[in-house]
């Protein structure tokens, strides 16, 4: 209920396009999904390391996250348990994008509350897919 | 003391000028004067023993009997007229009777002795038998008289000094004779046998005063003399005679009590008379007592010295010299051909020891150096295994971070390549572009595939795969495979066919894993496929049966091509084997499909071969074991779980 009446109150007041978090150490990484982002037409933030991801995080109240595991600083594992446990953050959708694809690294990231687990080589395509289904298309809003 | 009137004194020492010969007589009357001695060091631990019934025993070592050679036989001695008898037995006995607890309990009575003191008391006390008179004795050094060096037990059967008159007559009917401790007034011996251990003062209070005090024989009389009062009791109508002997050394007063107006005038007179004689022998009795134990152990004292002196381990001293010409020197002889025998015993086990000693010390020595180089190798060893161990973790994680190391660069590229080919076909980019593209992303796909194997592969080889185990329909992992490779099968215009003929059996296993393993054995089907050729895929109940389990189900792919050398068949389960020129891996291919297939099927208690005729095909089996009715309750939701290879009892159904 107050999760859709915020929503509704945020597209009344600002129609700003959905905004999306990458955090990745690999520069490359973060460029690619920023650019399949962008061009999906959200708006976009990014973070190279754990701690200014969760700054940023904080901040900014993205509706949608990517997180790296292994990032300098706070792991992803990390900044996706407190951002989870924040009540002011714990609405973000949280998908943990890793090179680490084992069953306890999903386990893992799924018990700290993430939503999605992706694993890397990633496909641009199904990225832009999923950002579609879970955010709406930002295009078409206002 | 005041109400007794002393009626005279006997001094027993002046017609005895001969106290030995006295005292032979005696013992001729007797039958001896001791029935057995005791030699014990300072602790009570017994060193010697004479007992005129069995011989002679040397203790050694404690209370332990030591076993010495038996001596040839002692000849009797004593005087030819027989006046001493000769000990009976005089040889070493080769049969060694125990130490006696009651002598333990004597020589710890020891204790209490001062240096050269003894001590006197009855032994074997039994109701309507004549005691047994101990004397115990500490020995001191000639030349340290302060010095304890052992104690001397002298056992006299008192059946010997009780004559037998006094022993089977009573004194009239009141007559007594009993034995008191001076000063406490016990009553050691009584003739009527419910006295012995209680008090004077408690039985015969009147006797009392006179029973518990001293009588000793006057300054002038040889050491060991006697002193007899006569006395009369007062404070009775019938008065009483009392006989109370005594000497310097012996703590007990002999107490003769009789009612002289019992007896008539005749009988008076025996009676009498019998009191008188009863008297003297006891008065002999005591006499032999206390000179017996100063006798001996004056006598003796150098076999005794001897004795403790072996007994503290010197055996360098001179022959004991005893001419005493009784059982004394018996004794010493005895003693000397003992002394004799363990030295030569000794110097045996001295040399043995020797000898022993040097082999003990050449074997240490060999031991301690093959010790040391076992530890050595041991730590070498150890050394190799722990270096081992960490190669493998080293392996592990090196493994690890490698495929992830790789998989980071991979998916940028991956992701560009994907962004560009996308963005090319929106600007209607010609194809050839896009197709390069399209290669970049297969190959980036490849590398990946080639990564996830290799640690799939590590991970499977090392133990540490985790199976996601499931019940599912055979035909449904067989379609799943198809489903996969549709378009390669398109591509290439492959008739495929199907013969399952095993719909419905389920399999217990896990699912991708399986998947994987028939995408594998399919995508090479494929490859080895010309344009338009068949290729059958099945499933049947297998020939074989798993050791000790149920069924298996064969899945089997079948081509129409090439076909595998058979020098080939079995290795083509290696990993990163390429078959010839003409090879099974083609573009696309990791090297690592089979090698893996072979680990999944193993791991999950089947078998994977090929069969092939050059030019005619091959055929790849996989045999699976069918899911059986124990393992239905864990069909979905199991937690993944660790799977041994090969051995029929590692399936997790066995």
């Amino acid at each position: 209920m107050r999760r859709s009446a915020s929503r509704r109150e945020r597209r009344g007041l600002t129609r700003m396009p959905k905004r999306v978090l990458v955090c990745d150490d690999e520069p490359y990484m973060v460029e690619s999904v920023s650019y399949v982002a962008r061009k999906a037409g959200f708006e976009v933030l990014t973070a190279e390391d754990g701690d200014s991801a969760l700054a940023t995080a904080r901040r900014e109240r993205p509706d949608l996250v990517f997180l790296d595991i292994m990032m300098p600083g706070l792991s992803g594992d990390e900044v996706c348990r407190r951002l989870k446990t924040d009540p002011s953050t714990s609405r973000m959708y949280v998908v943990i994008l890793t090179a680490r694809g084992q069953e306890e690294d999903e386990r893992r990231a799924m018990a700290m509350g993430a939503d999605e687990f992706m694993t890397k080589p990633f496909s641009p395509r199904k990225l832009r897919d999923k950002l579609l289904r879970v955010l709406g298309d930002s295009r078409h809003v206002g | 003391m005041k109400d007794v009137k002393s009626r005279g004194v006997v001094r027993d020492a002046e017609p005895l000028h001969d106290l030995r010969r006295y005292l032979g007589s005696l013992f001729a009357e007797y039958g001896g004067y001791y029935d057995e001695f005791v030699l014990a060091d300072t602790r009570g631990y017994p060193i010697f023993r004479f007992d005129r019934s069995v011989g002679a025993t040397v203790y050694r070592e404690s209370s332990v009997p030591y076993p010495i050679e038996p001596a040839p036989p002692v000849p009797p001695t004593g005087s030819p007229d027989g006046a001493v008898p000769a000990p009976r037995g005089g040889a070493f006995s080769a049969v060694l009777p125990a130490f006696r607890e009651a002598d333990r309990l004597t020589f710890q009575a020891g204790v209490m002795l001062a240096p050269g003191e003894h001590s006197i008391h009855l032994d074997d006390i039994v109701a309507g038998r004549p005691p047994v008179v101990g004397i115990l004795r500490s020995v001191v050094s000639n030349d340290r008289p302060n010095v304890k060096l052992g104690y001397i037990l002298t056992r006299i059967r008192s059946d010997y000094l009780w004559p037998e008159e006094l022993a089977g007559r009573r004194f009239g009917h009141e007559g007594q004779l009993g034995i008191v401790e001076i000063g406490s007034g016990e009553i050691l011996y009584h003739t009527q046998s419910g006295w012995i251990g209680r008090r004077v003062s408690q039985v015969d209070p009147e006797l009392n005063p006179l029973a518990v005090s001293r009588h000793a024989p006057s300054a002038g009389a040889p050491q060991g003399g006697t002193a007899a009062s006569w006395v009369q009791v007062p404070g009775k109508a019938d008065p009483r005679v009392m006989t109370i002997l005594g000497t310097r050394s012996a703590p007990w007063n002999v107490v003769v009590t009789a009612t002289p107006g019992e007896f008539s005038s005749e009988a008076r007179k025996a009676g009498l008379f019998n009191l008188v004689v009863a008297s003297l022998a006891l008065m002999a009795a005591a006499i032999v007592l206390v000179l017996a134990s100063g006798r001996l152990s004056r006598s003796i004292h150098s076999v005794t010295e001897s004795a403790l002196r072996i007994a503290g381990g010197d055996l360098s001293g001179p022959p004991i010299r005893a001419e005493t010409h009784d059982e004394i020197e018996t004794l010493a002889d005895a003693f000397n051909t003992m002394t004799a025998s363990v030295r030569r015993n000794i110097a045996m086990r001295e040399q043995t020891a020797a000898e022993l000693d040097a082999l003990n010390r050449s074997l240490e020595t060999r031991v301690h150096e093959r010790t040391q180089e076992l530890e050595t190798l041991n730590a070498a060893l150890n050394r190799a295994n722990e270096e081992l161990k960490q190669l493998d973790m080293l392996k592990s994680n090196f493994l690890a971070t490698v495929s992830h190391e790789f998989k980071t660069p991979l998916s940028s590229i991956k992701a560009f390549a994907e962004i560009l080919h996308d963005e090319l076909e929106e600007r209607n980019t010609p194809g050839e572009l896009k197709r390069f593209l399209r290669i970049i992303d297969s190959e980036s796909d490849r590398l990946a595939r080639l990564i996830n194997n290799v640690l799939d592969l590590s991970r499977i080889e090392s133990g540490q795969m985790l199976w996601r185990l499931s019940e599912f329909p055979v035909a449904s992992v067989i379609d799943a495979a198809v489903d996969g490779l549709l378009p390669a099968l398109k591509g290439k215009q492959i008739r495929l066919e199907r013969e399952i003929i095993c719909d419905g059996a389920m399999l217990h296993a896990d699912q991708d894993r399986i998947q994987e393993v028939l995408t594998n054995v399919l995508d090479n089907a494929i490859k080895a496929s010309a344009l338009g050729q068949r290729i059958t895929i099945g499933c049947r109940e297998a020939d074989e049966i798993q050791n000790g389990r149920g069924r298996l189900i064969r899945v089997f792919v079948r081509d129409e091509g090439q076909g595998i050398p058979p020098d080939q068949i079995d290795k083509i389960f290696d990993r990163f084997h390429q078959v010839g020129t003409h090879g099974l891996r083609r573009k696309g291919g990791t090297g690592l499909g089979l090698a893996i297939s072979r680990e999944i099927t193993e791991h999950h208690g089947g078998r994977i071969w090929a069969e092939s005729a050059a030019g005619r095909g091959s055929t790849f089996h996989i045999t699976l074991p069918v899911a059986t009715e124990s393992d239905l309750p864990r069909a979905t939701g199991d937690a993944p779980v660790r799977l041994e290879k090969g051995t029929p009892g590692a399936h997790p159904y066995a």
